[in-house]
């Protein structure tokens, strides 16, 4: 079992919490769990320290979600990186447009821990 | 049809509740305020319709809540300072799920708000519930939850 990076990426403290427990109760292995609280920050943490995955809101001042997802695509140094993004944004025409922008995967909230662990061992199958 | 939509939004706070922070909502036995302090707590809609949902409830409920969303323990001293955040995230919750329930994303874009959210004094409960409000008793918590147009 490989141990894994990962940025979590929203504005509110308390969802990088919930999301941060949700990763522990799926069982995912973690080597560490940063957070950052928008795009601009995260796109900081990405240069200065190697992160394996990316999970993100879609909605967040400063750079949302797609915008973060666009900008690490465009760095030859970040866009191994895959992005997920977790949202409660009920729009599918968004969600396509996500999908198109090279978005590794989609979750809607409301999520159970077990979806939320499918999503993530299509994008990292060997973290669990 | 506000009453018809006002189940269908109740209907998605209980699945968001449920799937979320594994708590369980269902009609109460009676309509009375709850005591002690209260959040309010909004989020705004506009598409085809335009609206907002708002929601009532203790603070005691909302310490539930950030409890069961971060796994603390019931007496923990920052459940007072996540409770908040907690509540805004359930509404954005609701107000996604209640939106894609009711089909509101095929017709047009539709974008919500940021959660705001104030104090509520619980003396003005039974007006809050009497403008179309649904009730729920969310282990023994009452949660009142209107859908408001905005025209």
């Amino acid at each position: 079992m490989t141990k894994h990076n990962i940025l979590i990426v929203d504005d509110s403290a308390t969802t990088r919490m919930m999301v941060k427990r949700i990763l522990i109760l799926c069982g995912i292995a973690t080597e560490n769990i940063s957070e950052a609280a928008d795009g601009s920050q995260a796109l900081a943490r990405l240069v200065a320290c190697p992160v394996d995955l990316v999970i993100a809101d879609l909605h967040m001042p400063n750079m949302g979600g797609l915008e973060l997802t666009t900008r690490i695509l465009a760095s030859s140094t970040l866009r191994h990186i895959p992005v997920v993004i977790v949202s409660a944004d009920p729009n599918a025409d968004r969600i396509d447009q996500l999908k198109q922008s090279g978005v590794k995967g989609y979750l809607a909230k409301p999520f159970t821990p077990e979806s939320f662990k499918m999503l993530l061992m299509q994008v990292l199958p060997e973290a669990a | 049809m506000l009453d018809t939509t006002s189940i269908t939004a109740a209907d998605a706070l209980t699945e968001s509740l449920e799937t979320m922070a594994f708590i369980s909502a269902l009609p109460p036995e009676d309509a009375l305020a709850p005591a002690g302090l209260a959040f309010f707590t909004r989020i705004e809609f506009r598409g085809a319709s335009d609206g907002a949902l708002e929601l009532l409830c203790s603070r005691e409920f909302g310490h539930l809540l950030a409890a069961n969303l971060l796994g603390c323990a019931p007496d923990d001293p920052d459940l007072a300072q996540r409770a908040g955040d907690a509540l805004k995230e359930l509404i954005n919750i609701t107000c996604g799920t209640f939106l894609r329930n009711t089909g509101a994303t095929a017709r047009a874009l539709v974008e919500m708000s940021v959660p705001v959210q104030s104090a509520f004094d619980l003396a003005d409960w039974d007006a809050f519930v009497a403008a179309n409000a649904t009730i729920l008793d969310a282990e023994g918590h009452k949660l009142a939850l209107r859908l408001v147009e905005i025209k």
